[in-house]
């Protein structure tokens, strides 16, 4: 119990926990990791639900069928145990803007919401160009020996670079601590 | 009103939740995801300044964790398959459609410094910009499905597919042990940098500048 209560784990221990929580996925759910199907499955739940007669002739849907499900099951659960996990090791705290935001681009919340919602479009699309996320590609492909995953996570590298050196203006990768 | 109430309930199917094992069992789900979350949470993973972090070259959180991380699941996985235990799922390789959605995802990634599970966990330890975040993901979704899935350049995409595969089977390699040792030196090595710049470089950098800008003056 003393464990759960530091603030932060050693990140090799965290990484293979990790590890562990990747082979107990495929042992008692038959299925890799995956977050970002929980969202595409909102998004067929949310068509349903409000355009039925529109969403029954969309195609891609055939394939993310509206109903809840593992992955969302899954993230509901990541919810629940970071906010245990947070308060038992006393870190949780409600914030509007993180730091590091505020530091590179200011602190007007409007700006920071309307950019992350901007943010967050642009991973839902790509996801499911590339059929998963981090967790669902990257992860579980990589540890599967799948080419899918390497590429994935070469052009992953790229593109967060270029957008990160375009969007915060920075000249050069500076070498900062903390 | 009515009517969207009765299809809101309609999306829960009640045989999810009779067992645990099984692909569809919301329970395992549930479980495998709270632990999860709280190895996210105590790696220091489910933060904006991590993920932001680590493209600027200011945290290394996530290649320490990645690197234990893809060397010990993959000797796992690999393990126990062997041994009969588990089957494989890969995923779908399409090399075009795997290029120009990483790069779309790493940009957004890079924006709005959430990944879809992260986004999760961040939620969960009081980040509420997250939230906007998660609204993205599913109107990102719908957009990929109204506006893309089907057009030209998807079908493009579908050229180059190669099936679901992994490098055993393209390389005609009998043995998949080949390349798990391969990766895993080349993880270690990686590790043992990355620690060690993280630990005790990034310090002595630090130090020698600020004598520097003191020599200077």
């Amino acid at each position: 119990m003393s464990y759960m209560r530091k603030k932060e784990w050693s990140p090799i221990i965290a990484g293979l926990l990790f590890a562990c929580l990747e082979l107990m996925s495929f042992y008692v759910s038959s299925r890799p990791l995956g977050a970002s199907r929980a969202y595409a499955v909102a998004g067929s739940i949310v068509e349903y639900v409000f355009f039925p007669a529109h969403a029954a002739k969309v195609p891609y849907w055939q394939a993310y069928l509206p109903y809840v499900e593992w992955t969302m099951a899954l993230v509901f659960g990541i919810t629940c145990g970071s906010f245990i996990s947070s308060i038992s090791s006393g870190t949780f705290r409600l914030r509007l803007i993180p730091e590091m935001w505020r530091s590179s681009k200011g602190g007007s919340i409007s700006k920071r919401w309307f950019w992350a919602f901007v943010g967050g479009l642009l991973v839902g699309f790509g996801s499911r160009m590339a059929f998963g996320c981090t967790l669902g590609m990257l992860i579980s492909g990589v540890i599967q020996l799948a080419p899918a995953g390497f590429i994935f996570m070469m052009s992953l590298w790229m593109g967060g670079v270029f957008a990160t050196v375009v969007f915060y203006h920075l000249k050069t990768s500076t070498l900062k601590r903390g | 009103m009515h009517d969207i109430l009765i299809r809101l309930r309609d999306t829960f199917d009640p045989s999810t939740i009779g067992y645990f094992f099984g692909p569809d069992s919301l329970y395992g789900g549930f479980i495998i995801g709270a632990f999860l979350g709280i190895v996210l949470q105590k790696g220091k993973m489910c933060k904006y300044g991590c993920v932001s972090g680590m493209f600027r070259l200011w945290d290394f959180t996530f290649f320490r964790v990645g690197t234990p991380l893809l060397m010990a699941g993959m000797i796992l996985i690999y393990f126990f398959r062997d041994a009969g235990a588990i089957n494989l799922y890969l995923p779908h390789t399409v090399v075009l459609a795997q290029l120009v959605g990483g790069i779309i995802f790493g940009a957004g990634l890079a924006i709005s410094g959430y990944c879809p599970a992260i986004a999760a966990g961040a939620l969960g330890e009081g980040a509420l910009d997250s939230l906007p975040t998660m609204a993205g993901f599913v109107a990102g979704s719908i957009a990929y499905a109204e506006l893309f899935d089907g057009s030209r350049i998807d079908k493009l995409f579908g050229y180059t597919g190669l099936g679901r595969v992994s490098f055993p089977d393209i390389f005609l390699v009998f043995n998949h042990w080949f390349f798990i040792l391969a990766f895993v030196v080349m993880c270690a090595f990686f590790l043992m940098g990355i620690t060690f710049y993280d630990e005790f470089l990034r310090a002595s950098f630090a130090i020698i500048g600020k004598a520097a800008r003191i020599v200077k003056k």
